[in-house]
């Protein structure tokens, strides 16, 4: 289970396999699963809490070793393992009004676990993106179950990718909802990634957080993929292509890759001076 | 000498990241820029800014106070230049947001 549209279609089948369950034992068959992207513990977190929420419970069977040690690794198992190479970024769930706390791990993650090769700037940038989608998530989502989230850096090939995932309403009804604008998911998130927009109303501005991101990872030569509903939006080589999944993920799951070899200094086009920044 | 708001010492963290930590700063700015008082906002020691918190401290202000008015009353410093190309973006952004909202 790559990041990849087939690895969060799996997620959306899982979902709906569970959904019909109701103060079960259930246990999952893992024994097709030859991998999984520790990254992807964040989005299946959400599926898992969410049938226990129903009183299931649930357990893995036929857990080959390899994903073991990667979920082990992250923290998402209990069972204790050794993260020799300080390559996973761990999973961990946090209540949507915990914006500071989830700025303290990946700081802290970034600074004491397998990420030594970024750049000053690109990890500040990297640190902004996270703090971006996950205020998205706070912002919009309205998951009663919080976000989630996991990294997972991978050395040899020099790239890290980070999830965050909620269970919240999704990018088409939070559009249905407060802009009254009726698409369909996939188009949802073109809308949200797209420069002027924005949601909210009221008092407060807003609609640039993903945009920054998306800024950042065009520049960078990395990767964006975002799950919301049956809408698939993935950025590549500043290429977009869009999807619609057969099954809903039950809310929005943003994921991101960057090249961790990036010594590329991020200039402005401009210097701005604070005098006369209003 | 203008009063000063050190940011990280009315918000209890270098970690500027939350809507409601950046609602607590407008309020403290509110009152200068009600006043026709000049205040200068510190960003100094802050090591993480989005722009939830800075659409909610600053952003905001347009909908209430004149783009004159703030730029008589308002000053930043504290911040290094992708931070101030950020405000940008958060400012423009609360100009087109507010004119769009007077249209409607």
């Amino acid at each position: 289970m790559g990041t990849s549209r087939t690895g969060f279609a799996a997620l959306a089948t899982l979902h709906y396999q569970l959904s019909h369950f109701h103060d079960q034992a259930i246990e999952l068959d893992a024994g097709d699963v030859g991998w999984l992207d520790g990254n992807m513990a964040a989005p299946l977190g959400g599926v898992l809490r969410l049938a226990t929420d129903r009183g299931n419970t649930i357990s893995f069977v036929r857990l080959g070793d390899r994903v073991m040690r990667v979920l082990s690794c992250s923290g998402f198992l209990p069972t204790p393992a050794v993260d020799y190479f300080h390559t996973s970024i761990p999973f961990k769930r946090f209540d949507r009004s915990e914006s500071v706390a989830f700025a303290e791990y990946t700081e802290q993650q970034m600074q004491d676990r397998g990420i030594p090769k970024l750049s000053k700037q690109l990890r500040a940038k990297f640190l902004e993106g996270l703090d971006e989608i996950f205020s998205n998530a706070v912002i919009h989502s309205k998951s009663a179950i919080g976000v989630f989230c996991c990294g997972q850096a991978y050395p040899k090939s020099a790239k890290i990718k980070f999830t965050i995932s909620d269970c919240g309403i999704g990018i088409r009804r939070s559009l249905l909802e407060n802009r009254g604008l009726n698409k369909t998911a996939d188009q949802a998130i073109e809308w949200a990634m797209s420069e002027a927009a924005t949601s909210r109303s009221g008092d407060v501005p807003g609609g640039l957080g993903l945009k920054i991101l998306r800024e950042f990872i065009e520049m960078k030569g990395g990767e964006i993929q975002i799950v919301s509903e049956t809408g698939y939006w993935h950025l590549s080589q500043r290429t977009v292509t869009t999807h619609q999944n057969f099954r809903p993920y039950p809310g929005t799951i943003v994921s991101i890759q960057i090249n961790t070899s990036d010594r590329n200094a991020y200039y402005l086009s401009t210097e701005i001076n604070a005098d006369k920044i209003f | 000498m203008p009063a000063t708001i050190h940011v990280t010492e009315l918000v209890g963290t270098p970690f500027c990241v939350a809507s409601e930590d950046g609602t607590k700063l407008y309020a403290a700015i509110f009152e200068h820029l009600r006043r026709h008082t000049v205040v200068e906002v510190s960003f100094a020691g802050v090591t993480r800014l989005t722009t939830a918190f800075l659409n909610a401290a600053i952003g905001q202000a347009y909908g209430e106070f004149s783009a004159d008015e703030i730029r008589e009353y308002l000053r930043v410093s504290g911040l290094d230049q992708q931070d101030l190309s950020l405000m940008q973006k958060v400012v423009d952004r609360a100009i087109t947001f507010f004119a769009n909202q007077k249209r409607a």
